[in-house]
């Protein structure tokens, strides 16, 4: 009775088995390490855990289509979780990522560096998104052609809104 | 000439609002808020007794607004004006007007800030104030044996500046004679490549470099105080993060030195009000005169902690016209006092802003824990302004005690939704040289990579947590969880024999 999850983060993937001992205690493996978890609190986003029968885990996690995004300790982590029918084409387990730049904070676009048809290469600054009075580099995250700009200068954008697309 | 302020206007924000609004209650003032449209629910706009809208979100278009600010508190009628830190603060200008429409300006003289404003006009009175100032040259050199002649009698290292320069391009360091010609060429060339100007200014390099700053307080009596250090190294592209009081570097007589140094120049441009004189001691515990800030400093909780004080009750009572209620020998730096800020920022992507949604927060309590913070569960921090959304202050008896307060106080906060700095602090705080008290204003540069260093075994129970949460999620979705299970299984079967169809 166990379920596995395969996770992709910074360029390292994991396989993670989760058993369910009973409604809410789960023994978690992966690699040769395993851990019994016993959920004592859900509050979305915010959880409570019972790690191993001693120690309390406090975990803010938000899970949204195959992202999650968590924070253990005060680190953040971001992981994609694969869709085991969508891992076959490679691409979900890539480094690269989808060809979907979005805003990585709320903010404001003052400067677009590029047109649609345009071609980019990997790591090269699309556009410049103003947030608390600094000035963050978007870059791009593969090589290709600009499909669509969702954006133009002076626009409000939210976290993860949808900016520009790029076709490999 | 004494007058009395009953209702005083905040010009400001967030946390730093909120700590002149205590002081405001606790002296029985009315307190006036103002708020923009990002603001309209913001914490020092819920605490205060009267809020009044600004105009929108954008700074400019509501708290550098000079004009509407003082429409607002001609219609509020407000005895004085705050400005707290950053916006409106040093700007002689809005000083002036707030005088000129017969209120009070919780600050300087604009005369003194606009002196201090002027990085080249605040040297020169340095300098004839008697004040040690980096030795540098006003001028551009001309040619390659004037630099020799200055930089033999300035002693190397020094420092060669492209004089419109900027993010380091046009800047070299020079150890010795013999590198000098080279590096004159390099940075004249890469200047008038970059900014099209080729001149190059010739500066003393200040080898390992402390921010020291010395708080002070003038009244209008002419009685000048100083309330010791601050040690600010601890920064990232000159953002302090960490300041702590007293100095663990300087020596007992640095200590006597940069006080006086901050005496004797606010006493020469006869300072009224707080202000901070910024210098840089070096690791031979020389000291230079860097700047003056007419204001009330981010970082002053650790001085009220150490002296007992309250600088903005201070600040009012001087701008009431009261002489200081005390002279220099009651002053005393007891204990130790750290403070952490609490920036809404990820230090895992370069240090990116964080605004938005707070969904939840738990605060650090406890003896000698001291939290200035501006936000609440439930409010969106704006995109608009400064990520400071905290100051996490703690005293000891001694620094060890400090620290290990701070250690206790920042595993006890919780900030959630946002991204915070938060991991950043407990990690610096662990730093060897941190805990021995050896750094300096290279420390982020030289340390971030262990810093921001995860344990293994905690990234392993963060990786277990992201299957679990995904895993909980999709219970959530599917009632029965025997189908979720069949579900996933036959997914993993079925990719097992798609690639073995693939491969066949």
């Amino acid at each position: 009775m166990s379920c596995t999850y395969h996770l992709h983060t910074e360029g390292e993937n994991f396989e993670v088995q989760i058993e369910e001992k009973d409604a809410s205690t789960y023994v978690v493996h992966l690699g040769k390490s395993s851990h019994q978890f016993e959920l004592l609190l859900d509050k979305k986003p915010i959880y409570t855990f019972l790690l191993d029968q001693f120690k309390i885990i406090d975990l803010e996690a938000q899970v949204k289509d195959d992202k999650c995004q968590l924070v253990l300790g005060h680190i953040p982590y971001t992981l994609k979780i694969i869709d085991p029918l969508k891992a076959h084409d490679g691409d979900a387990y890539g480094d690269e990522g989808s060809g979907i730049i979005e805003a990585p904070m709320a903010g404001k676009v003052i400067e677009l560096k590029l047109n649609v048809g345009d071609s980019v290469t990997k790591g090269a600054v699309v556009l410049i998104v103003e947030a608390m009075k600094m000035q963050n580099e978007i870059n791009c995250p593969l090589d290709g052609t600009v499909k669509n700009i969702h954006v133009k200068v002076g626009d409000s954008v939210e976290a993860g809104q949808k900016l520009i697309e790029i076709e490999k | 000439m004494a007058s009395s302020i009953k209702k005083v206007l905040i010009a400001n924000r967030g946390e730093i609002a909120i700590r002149i609004l205590r002081t405001c209650r606790e002296l029985g003032i009315t307190t006036v808020a103002l708020f923009s449209d990002a603001d309209r629910s913001a914490l020092h706009v819920r605490r205060a007794d009267e809020a009044y809208y600004l105009g929108k979100s954008p700074a400019t278009e509501s708290y550098l607004n000079i004009e509407k600010i003082i429409a607002i508190a001609k219609k509020a009628r407000v005895d004085a004006i705050h400005p707290g830190y950053g916006f409106l603060s040093e700007n002689a200008q809005f000083a002036q007007t707030v005088i000129d429409a017969g209120m009070i300006f919780v600050g300087p003289s604009p005369k003194t800030i606009s002196q201090m404003g002027s990085k080249i006009e605040a040297r020169k009175i340095a300098i004839q104030a008697g004040v040690p100032v980096i030795p540098g040259m006003e001028k551009a050199i001309q040619d390659l044996s004037e630099a020799k002649k200055i930089a033999q009698q300035m002693g190397y290292p020094i420092l060669l500046k492209a004089a419109m320069g900027g993010g380091g391009k046009g800047m070299r360091t020079v150890h010795r004679e013999e590198e000098l010609a080279s590096a004159f060429e390099l940075a004249s060339g890469e200047a008038l490549k970059s900014f099209k100007d080729g001149s190059v200014f010739i500066e003393k390099l200040i080898e390992g470099p402390h921010h020291i700053e010395v708080q002070i307080l003038g009244d209008q009596h002419g009685n000048v105080i100083h309330l010791f250090e601050r040690e600010c190294s601890i920064q990232r592209r000159h953002q302090k993060i960490i300041e702590e009081s007293p100095s663990p570097f300087i020596t007992e007589a640095t200590r006597k030195k940069v006080c006086d140094i901050a005496l004797k120049l606010a006493k020469h441009v006869g300072y009224q009000n707080a202000g901070t004189i910024e210098m840089l001691v070096d690791k031979n515990q020389n000291c230079y005169f860097l700047e003056v800030n007419t204001r009330l400093q981010v970082e002053h909780p650790i001085t009220e902690c150490v002296t007992h004080l309250d600088l903005v009750k201070l600040q009012l009572e001087i701008a009431m016209g009261k002489p200081l209620p005390l002279k220099q020998a009651d002053i005393t730096q007891t204990g130790a006092a750290i403070e952490c800020r609490i920036y809404a920022e990820d230090p895992f992507n370069n240090f990116r802003p964080s605004p938005g949604l707070v969904i939840d927060q738990q605060y650090p309590h406890g003896p000698e824990v001291r939290l200035d913070n501006g936000i609440y569960q439930g409010f969106t921090v704006p995109m608009e302004y400064d990520p400071i959304l905290a100051k996490l202050i703690t005293w000891g008896n001694t620094r060890q005690e400090a620290i290990t307060r701070m250690k206790r106080a920042l595993a006890e906060y919780k900030i959630i939704g946002i991204k915070t700095n938060l991991y950043f602090h407990r990690r610096a705080l662990e730093i060897a040289d941190f805990v021995k008290g050896h750094y300096d204003t290279h420390f982020v540069d030289q340390h971030l990579a262990e810093i921001l260093k995860i344990d293994p075994q905690e990234k392993e129970i963060a990786l277990m947590l992201a299957a679990l949460t995904q895993h909980l999620h999709n219970k959530s979705l599917k009632p029965t969880t025997s189908g979720t299970e069949a579900a996933s299984v036959s997914a993993w079967k079925l990719l097992g024999r798609k690639a073995g169809l693939r491969s066949s």
